[in-house]
């Protein structure tokens, strides 16, 4: 504490922080906590009690932690007042504080809004929104003020394991509303020029660069230079992403900590250089505080240049707050400069402790201070064996290609828990491809885009003539990406880490070079957190012997993962909203299924071709691997269904048709039968209804329990089913049609008897199921439970006992009593 | 006193009369700047790393280690006797050679510790160290108390040795003995005008053949002045001697000499070094 209190302070901060969003403690106590620690702490100053004074002042740090986040937590009151005017058409006026282009060509625009009218009623309010607008016909850029015809709503999660928090992430950008327009005829711009000129002038210039970007290079290399440049990643085609992550090198393509830290010692480097030729200078100042200052200036250039987004300023603070400790003349300890610039980016922005990037930056720089001594001295130990005998050439070499191999290794280690928790993969490549692709890209591309950004006032040919050179650069670096990132080992899917496994595996990393001196304590250390870390590690599949069932929240649409007892596992569709902007599958199935620890499939059903049944097939076969892919029929006229098949084909992936005169399957001891569609009737369906009733209806029993997925058959097939002599009855019900009014027959429940029923539904805004029924189901005393409500619904069965857990309210799944 | 350790008590500072409110208030707003800065980045040893209780640059165990010169020693040359016994007389030496500069004098052996911490000042951009160097000279020589010089002069570095070196470390001791005793120093009144090769590979002959004529003073701004001539280190004394010459013939009426540090004939780490 005493030698390194900005690093402990920060600690205790970002604790207290993460202890509010996590584990909330109301405000009043923590502000009783944070006055009584105030008080200790004075006490303790006039007492002269040191260590007590200093335990005072860490919790004292964790209150304020926990009293910046506390806000968060609720709606801010202008934003409660919207209630009403919410999901009706209204009109807003709002500034542009900002743009993104995304990939699909539509734009995401960020307001601040300062008026709400319909035609009648005004309301005086301001606040952030997001609106995305589908198709835009003319440009749009900070400063402008917009009267928009939109409906707003609050944005909502899809509430599944693994699942993107969509709303806190708004939520820390301050962000409650959004607003989507298909096209701009409902936006005015009512003027220009509003807004700072500082921020226009630099819009202004932003668009420029822009301008000159896309009139002289060509995708891919002009999506790499954007988001290098400009800050605008939204736009790079999601198969180079994909690639940069196999490589492990993704990091690269956010302007993060690197490329500041990059840039910051280059023009260090070229500051030197400059002014040693004014050597008059250094008798008034010292060289290397001059050319530290004069750095800072290019990384404020970038900042400018990148739009001031936040990640890009947290690194120039960071390195700013660095630079500060070296200039105020003292030798300073690394670890406690880091926690300075940590402590002022955390008192500044108390969410960014959330942000990936934030983690990844810090975990890395963190671990290379904490392992530099060490690998020192394992590179020196492996120079001396023949450092007599090397010329001092080759030492130098040798001494550089070690070093640069320890950072990328310390660094890649460092983030390893990290990216196994937010991407689910584990890059093996990454060591290697960060030890090429930083020199290339951070080195050679970002100082010749910057350079060109610099240049562009001056002279546009030489900007044009350095742009031209970066995109050489990321040219050959793309065809090298290419090459290794086909490599079938290079990147391996993991489960994600529970917080357990990630605290072992950070304590582990921590306390190795602490205890270094002591190697059988850290080798202790180490044993200990690796087991714990390998104990707990696959978080979800410790059930062996059960039967679950795990219905995703997909919106409207279904998607329900049924795990066998011995591990294997069958998706019944994956649908939901399929468009430009949105892939369901890509979205959240394949995200849940990674969290569930899932690695491949063994069959794939698809129910019917309707979109909210199959939308996110293609994204859930791409990323796993698949046995079987069962659908009702295999001759359907749906194009995006005959897509899928053929896909399906081309994998090798067996696709059966099935209907209720297939045999059925025993799987694990779980019985899979096939109640309809009746064989005369399961092709050739192209009226709505039709295709609805041809619905693959499964039963899958295990032991005392029986689940029926009813697909979306509509009261007709509900009565053909009657008719038969198949054992209807089942526990659980996946309600047929998503509770709409056609299915669901009083006389099909009274077959069925279900004790539990599965809505897997999200009506449209200002809408609910309909009530008679919903009343159906009351009436049967059935248990209802909904996605839209509960979020993912699973179900546990070892044969004789059924455990239902739903992942709300908690945003884990918590049993349910019933 | 927190100012004058924030470093902001340069005479161009404390020239600019501010209204006594404002400037009160401005003293106050550095004084919490610099507790604060105090709480979050703590003072630790420039050498060894160890927290500092108060203010200062280096702790007592550093300070103690470095070792000082024993005496008696030359009254011009300040070089040190074998016999520890006896008063301050002058030299063999100087008796047979007078030196030009009038009494020349170091607060350290350049052995141990402070070589090492001379060498990081020097080498290893180590500028920092300039506060605590300059403060352990002028505590330990006793020379520069009571105003006894007009200005301090700085050993000169050449041309090209201050452009890959980045500073002077003597014009940065010489600006923290300026801050102790508030005397002014002289950043470019004496210029090196010849570059030879590097000193510590010559003999004593060939150090005195090679500063000859190496230095040049700028005007005679300095008739009639004393003046303190500061380096950090004292080897053979050629290149102060040669200093104080170029100085005094352009009407200096007196020089004395202080360094950090000076190497000892019969020191066995000095010797290692002459070797």
């Amino acid at each position: 504490m005493l030698r390194r209190p900005s690093a402990v302070l920060a600690l205790a901060y970002g604790a207290g922080i993460f202890i509010e969003r996590y584990y909330p403690v109301s405000s009043r106590a923590l502000l009783g906590a944070g006055a009584g620690a105030l008080v200790l702490a004075l006490a303790c100053v006039c007492l002269r009690r040191a260590t007590t004074g200093a335990a005072a002042v860490v919790l004292l740090a964790a209150v304020l932690g926990g009293l910046a986040y506390a806000p968060f937590h609720d709606l801010p009151a202008s934003v409660k007042q919207l209630e009403a005017w919410l999901h009706r058409p209204v009109f807003v006026e709002a500034g542009v504080r900002r743009v993104e282009p995304l990939a699909s060509g539509a734009l995401r625009l960020t307001l601040d809004y300062d008026s709400i009218e319909t035609a009648d009623e005004q309301l005086a309010c301001s606040g952030r929104m997001q609106a995305t607008l589908q198709k835009a016909s003319r440009e749009y850029r900070y400063g402008q003020r917009l009267r928009l015809s939109c409906r707003l709503r609050r944005p909502r999660n899809f509430n599944n394991p693994g699942g993107f928090d969509y709303e806190r992430f708004l939520a820390h950008r301050a962000i409650y509303v959004t607003a989507f327009l298909a096209d701009d005829r409902g936006v005015i711009v009512l003027r220009e020029k509003a807004g700072r000129h500082l921020l226009r002038g630099l819009e202004r210039y932003r668009s420029a660069l822009r301008r000159l970007i896309c009139e002289h290079l060509d995708a891919p290399e002009r999506d790499l230079v954007l988001a290098l440049l400009l800050g605008e990643k939204q736009t790079l085609d999601a198969q180079i992403k994909d690639r940069f992550a196999r490589l492990g090198v993704a990091h690269l393509l956010a302007i993060s900590g690197l490329h500041i830290g990059i840039v910051y010692g280059l023009a260090f480097a070229l500051a030197c250089f400059l002014l040693r030729r004014l050597p008059r200078l250094f008798l008034y100042v010292v060289l290397w505080k001059a050319a530290a200052v004069l750095a800072l200036v290019p990384v404020a250039v970038y900042c400018c240049i990148a739009g001031l987004q936040i990640p890009t300023l947290r690194s120039g603070i960071m390195i700013a707050a660095c630079i500060a400790c070296l200039l105020m003349n003292r030798r300073q300890d690394a670890l406690n400069a880091l926690g300075l610039a940590c402590a002022a980016i955390l008192v500044w922005m108390p969410v960014s402790l959330f942000e990936i990037s934030f983690q990844l930056s810090f975990g890395a720089v963190l671990f290379l201070i904490l392992y530099a001594a060490p690998a020192q001295k394992l590179i020196s130990l492996i120079e001396g064996a023949d450092a007599g005998r090397s010329r001092p050439a080759a030492l130098r070499m040798f001494r550089f290609l070690a070093g640069t191999l320890a950072a990328s290794v310390i660094a890649s280690a460092a983030t390893a828990p990290l990216t196994a928790l937010y991407f689910q993969q584990l890059s093996l490549a990454g060591i290697l491809s960060n030890c090429i692709l930083i020199p290339a890209i951070g080195f050679g591309a970002v100082p010749c885009a910057l350079g060109a950004a610099v240049l562009l006032p001056l002279s546009e040919t030489a900007s044009a003539g350095l742009l031209h050179t970066a995109a050489l650069i990321l040219d050959q670096s793309l065809v090298w990406i290419g090459c290794w990132s086909e490599i079938p080992m290079v990147c391996a899917r993991v489960a994600p880490p529970s917080a357990g496994a990630m605290a072992a595996c950070y304590a582990a990393l921590t306390l190795v070079p602490l205890c270094l001196r002591k190697r059988r304590i850290a080798c202790a250390c180490l044993l200990c957190a690796a087991a714990v870390a390998l104990w707990l590690w696959p978080q979800d599949s410790r059930h062996e012997g059960c039967l679950r069932v795990t219905f995703l929240d997909v919106g409207h649409g279904d998607a329900a993962v049924i795990e066998f007892p011995q591990g294997r596992v069958m998706l019944i569709d994956s649908g939901g909203v399929r468009s430009d902007r949105f892939d369901t599958g890509e979205s959240i199935v394949v995200p849940a299924l990674h969290a569930m620890g899932v690695l491949d499939i063994a069959w794939l059903v698809i129910s019917h071709a309707h979109h909210d049944h199959m939308a996110g097939m293609p994204a859930v076969m791409a990323a796993f691997k698949a046995a079987e892919l069962w659908v009702p029929s295999d001759d359907c006229r749906d194009p995006f269904f005959t897509s899928i098949i053929h896909d399906a084909r081309r994998k090798g992936v067996a696709v059966r048709a099935l209907n209720s005169a297939s045999q059925p399957v025993i799987i694990d001891g779980a019985r899979v039968e096939f109640l309809s569609p009746d064989p005369s009737r399961a092709g050739g369906a192209r009226a709505y209804n039709d295709v609805n009733d041809s619905s693959l209806v499964i039963k899958i029993s295990y032991g005392a329990h029986a689940f029926l997925f009813a697909g979306d058959i509509g009261a007709r097939q509900e009565q053909a089913l009657l008719g038969k002599p198949a054992d209807l009855r089942a526990q659980v019900l996946k309600v047929a049609h998503h509770g709409k009014r056609g299915s669901s027959t009083p006389v099909f429940l009274d077959a069925v008897e279900p004790e539990c029923a599965v809505f897997s539904c999200r009506p449209s805004a200002g809408h609910d199921l309909p009530g008679d029924v919903v009343a159906r189901y009351r009436e049967r005393s059935v248990l209802q439970l909904r996605t839209d409500a509960h979020g993912a619904i699973r179900f546990i069965s070892d044969g004789g006992r059924l455990e239902i857990h739903t992942f709300l309210p908690h945003g884990k799944f918590t049993a349910v009593r019933h | 006193m927190i100012l004058k350790r924030s470093g902001l008590t340069a005479p161009a500072f404390r020239s600019l009369t501010l209204p006594d409110s404002i400037g009160r208030l401005l003293r106050s707003a550095t004084y919490l700047f610099a507790q604060v800065f105090d709480v979050m980045l703590p003072r630790v040893c420039m050498l060894c790393g160890d927290p500092l209780p108060g203010p200062g640059a280096l702790c007592r165990d550093c300070y103690g280690r470095f070792e000082t010169i024993p005496g008696p020693v030359c009254t011009c040359c300040g070089a040190v006797f074998p016999s520890p016994q006896g008063s301050d007389h002058l030299c063999g030496e100087c008796i047979a050679r007078p030196a030009h500069y009038d009494c020349a004098r170091s607060a350290g052996v350049y052995a141990g510790e402070l070589r090492r911490a001379i060498q990081q000042f020097k080498f290893r951009r180590g500028s920092m160290l300039a506060g605590p160097l300059a403060e352990f000279a002028a505590n330990l020589t006793g020379l520069g108390r009571n105003g006894r010089y007009d200005a301090l002069v700085p050993v000169p570095l050449h041309t090209q040795r201050l452009r890959s070196r980045g500073y002077n470390q003597s014009l940065l001791l010489a600006q923290g003995l300026g801050r102790l005793w508030s005397v002014p120093v002289e950043r470019d009144f004496l210029l090196r005008i010849s570059w030879r090769v590097p000193q510590a590979s010559l003999s004593r002959q060939q150090r005195r053949r090679a500063v000859a004529g190496a230095f040049a003073c700028r005007d005679r701004r300095h008739a009639g002045a004393r003046l303190l001539l500061v380096d950090d280190v004292f080897t053979s004394g050629a290149t102060v001697n040669e200093c104080a010459r170029t100085l005094k013939r352009c009407g200096a009426a007196a020089v004395d000499v202080l360094t950090v540090a000076r190497t000892l004939k019969d020191h066995p780490e000095c010797q290692l070094l002459s070797a």
